[in-house]
């Protein structure tokens, strides 16, 4: 049996195709990587116990030669996203035992084209975090060096991939929880426009900022899941459609937009980021693209911006655990204390902090200080893309600022926890599409650490193509 | 600053109850993190940029309701108390 390391989507559905692998063949390679690897990764909260079905409907339809690109392919899902019947927790203890009423839009989506779904992947609960040990349940390791995590909050689903146990996976990205997590495991990583992706059946962190994306091997494969899960959808008012947006026109040469060194130097990022940084420009150049160095201004504020409106979203979008509807019950003296207990017992730590700054940051007297000045800060990044896509037509930085950290290296200081974010954020909050590709792949020994090429709404193509022109 | 019975009321308004001790940790880490947010005041509020903001408001008429009862099954099924069709709560007056 041929393992899933030498398969990426795009190949194995060839193989698929000319007979050469079958729908459970490769079922059975990620089973078989499981059972070996898993014991100590802890990518997964649950493998489902019907993959091998799933894989004998998919050789069914392709022996009938039907089918379509990810018939029959291996894929995991984030614990937030719902898969109908099948139980989804967010990571977190309030939600044990909940089973998804409906699918999600983006898994609605997929299984229409018969993909083999894997297990739910571990994440950081609720996705607030960076690293995945914030999990309710276990934290996972990162395949590549097991002493480090995978970063976070899709910290399962880049490990799940990176063990070989699937071909693809989907997470979720509120402020660089695809990009920084796929960074640490050597994938690749895209974050959609926002609204390009349906939100329905994403359990909801930030409804301004989320949105669902693939974590894969290649850009090619990345390209394939995204456009088969991306489209308006009437279950999402704030879906988006191509005809949305003004389409930018591109020249015969691709403009990268480069971030000044000495700037980076200022903002105490890693000597072996800005290294890694300075030879991508230079493999960029060298590709025939044309360089030139820009400012965002407002960079240094995305972060603080986002820990006043995510809070404040978080908070909101959470008052619905109230153990009454679904999720576990905790039973009080009365119906107020029934909700004090439920919610006290069932959120997390991170989860209850970041539930008291958004209740804070919203509150009468705080509001207009924090959370109405973070919604103006906001529009100044917004403009800063919108300016600076004028002169260029791909923003270009490290993903993140370290490679990945030691468990335990940073749980305990939050503040530290959030500058992990730096150069991912300021695409969430100007709704922008991100995408991250493995740079220094040519010495695996290192770690890997990643680059990020951001573009303006709804051109994901222009990722795509400087991407699979950048990971060769 | 933000101070332990700020925290205490805070964590009643949003329904989540703490120990006595976790509201004292949670007061310095709420603390700091409001000074680390701190730091965007410096900017002016300026709402001049509006025409780049994407939110509109997406109403839509209240027509084809689901025929009454095609989901009730489904989603009762995750409560933790029904009764006749119905999820059951405390008595609240």
């Amino acid at each position: 049996m041929k393992g899933l390391e030498n398969y990426t989507i795009k190949s194995a559905h060839d193989a698929l195709k000319s007979g050469e692998t079958t729908a459970r063949a490769l079922a059975e390679a990620s089973l078989s990587a499981l059972e070996e690897k898993e014991k100590d990764i802890h990518a997964y909260l649950e493998v489902f116990d019907d993959v091998l079905d799933q894989a004998e409907k998919a050789d069914e339809l392709l022996a009938r030669g039907e089918g379509s690109v990810l018939t029959g392919i291996p894929l995991a899902v984030k614990d937030n996203i719902l898969i109908e019947g099948r139980k989804v927790s967010a990571a977190s203890k309030i939600l044990e035992g909940y089973h998804a009423s409906y699918d999600a839009t983006a898994i609605a989506r997929l299984k229409e084209e018969h993909p083999v779904f894997i297990g739910r992947t571990n994440m950081d609960e609720f996705a607030m975090g960076a690293s995945t040990e914030n999990s309710a349940y276990t934290p996972t390791k990162n395949p590549l060096d097991q002493t480090r995590v995978p970063g976070g909050s899709s910290g399962g689903s880049a490990a799940s991939v990176a063990m070989h146990s699937v071909l693809g996976a989907l997470g979720s990205d509120t402020a660089g929880s695809i990009r920084q997590p796929a960074s640490f495991c050597g994938l690749v990583g895209l974050k959609p426009t926002y609204g390009s992706v349906s939100r329905h059946g994403l359990i909801a962190l930030g409804s301004s900022l989320d949105v669902i994306g693939p974590m894969t091997k290649t850009v090619e494969d990345a390209e394939i899941l995204f456009n088969t899960m991306k489209g308006k959808d009437t279950f999402d008012a704030t879906s988006v459609e191509d005809s949305d947006f003004s389409r930018k026109e591109i020249g015969a040469k691709i403009k990268v937009g480069v971030l000044d060194r000495e700037y980076l130097l200022e903002k105490g990022i890693s000597n072996e980021v800005i290294t890694n940084y300075d030879t991508s420009i230079e493999k960029i150049k060298s590709l025939g693209y044309e360089l030139k160095e820009i400012v965002l201004p407002h960079l240094e504020y995305a972060v603080p911006t986002y820990y006043v409106l995510l809070p404040a979203e978080a908070s909101s979008n959470l008052a619905r655990f109230d153990g009454i509807r679904y999720g576990v019950h905790q039973d009080g003296d009365n119906g107020i204390d029934d909700f004090l207990k439920t919610r006290g017992q069932g959120f997390g730590r991170e989860v209850r902090r970041r539930i008291l700054v958004g209740t804070y940051v919203l509150s009468a007297g705080y509001s207009d200080e924090y959370y109405k000045k973070a919604l103006s800060v906001r529009d100044y990044i917004r403009k800063d893309f919108y300016d600076v896509f004028r002169e260029v037509d791909v923003v270009m930085t490290p993903t993140t600022a370290t490679s990945a950290f030691r468990l335990g290296e940073k749980v305990h200081d939050p503040v530290a926890m959030y500058l992990e974010d730096i150069f991912t954020v300021p695409a969430n909050l100007a709704g922008i599409p991100a995408i991250t590709i493995p740079s220094n792949w040519e010495n695996k020994s290192e770690l890997p650490l990643g680059i990020q090429y951001m573009s303006p709404h709804m051109h994901e193509d222009l990722l795509f193509t400087i991407g699979k022109d950048f990971e060769k | 600053m933000i101070d332990k019975k700020d925290v205490h009321e805070l964590s009643l308004l949003a329904r989540l109850h703490m120990s006595e001790e976790e509201e004292v940790a949670l007061t310095k880490d709420i603390d700091t993190i409001l000074g680390f947010v701190e730091q965007i005041k410096v900017l002016p509020t300026d709402t001049s940029h509006s025409p780049l903001g994407l939110i509109e408001n997406v109403m839509r008429d209240d027509e084809d309701p689901f025929p009454r009862g095609e989901f009730t099954e489904r989603l009762l099924k995750e409560a933790s108390l029904t009764e006749g069709g119905y999820i059951k709560v405390k008595k609240i007056l």
